[in-house]
């Protein structure tokens, strides 16, 4: 029995800036992971950085506009796998940002503020 | 993201979380979250089930875990599978919530 070609998985997602939008990059990327064979652990830190750049041009870059777009590319080089986010909000560089110090207990740690983190 | 409380031996909590952590996760558990955290004063996180966790997903863990400890309580996060572990290690949660894989020794952590 001849193979049937799974259908190309897309390598341009667009999304509106709404937080609710970042729904559909996950079942994105699992399409592309299947069309490239891609093993989970890449997936999940994919995923993961996709979540936090994301999340964060809409929360911050774009202050909670819901009128504006995000694109992201797959790209695959030699065996290296690019993503490539595009937004039109203000620069900002995570690098640039002091590592914020680890909280040494509980009760100092700061909600939410692990973002960076994950990215680096 | 599915969230199930059941009581274990000694009046711990056992909370199950299953699905992927991921901003809707978040969202979908945070209300319960802190409302177990409110009465809850020995907490296990059981988090076989959870495929992903991203940072919105640590907030929903951390802010009821915080919750949980100004009251004098405990909560340990029981057996994360390796990816979900990273994400706690990378940003250094491990250090401050205890995270045990063997339950004996997670039930320990909570007397």
């Amino acid at each position: 029995m001849p193979e049937i070609p799974a259908p190309a998985a897309s390598r341009r997602l667009v999304l509106a800036s709404r937080l609710e939008e970042l729904a559909r990059v996950f079942p994105w990327v699992e399409a592309l992971a299947c069309a490239h064979a891609l093993p989970p652990e890449t997936c999940f830190a994919i995923n993961l950085c996709l979540e936090e750049a994301l999340s964060n041009a809409i929360r911050h870059g774009y202050a909670g506009d819901a009128g504006q777009t995000l694109t992201v590319e797959f790209a695959l080089n030699s065996g290296q796998v690019v993503f490539v986010v595009e937004d039109a909000a203000p620069p900002f560089d995570p690098l640039t940002r002091a590592e914020p110090a680890a909280a040494p207990t509980l009760d100092e740690l700061i909600p939410g503020g692990q973002g960076i983190h994950l990215i680096r | 993201m599915k969230i199930t409380t059941d009581t274990m031996e000694g009046g711990i909590t056992q909370v199950t979380l299953e699905g992927r952590l991921d901003i809707e996760g978040a969202a979908a558990i945070d209300l319960k979250m802190n409302v177990i955290a409110g009465s809850a004063s020995r907490l296990l996180l059981d988090m076989r089930q959870v495929s992903f966790l991203g940072s919105m997903g640590l907030r929903s863990i951390v802010v009821p875990a915080q919750a949980i400890k100004r009251r004098g309580g405990k909560l340990v996060i029981f057996d994360p599978v390796p990816m979900v572990e990273e994400v706690f290690k990378a940003a250094n949660i491990d250090s401050i919530i205890p995270i045990h894989h063997d339950l004996d020794a997670a039930l320990a952590a909570l007397k």
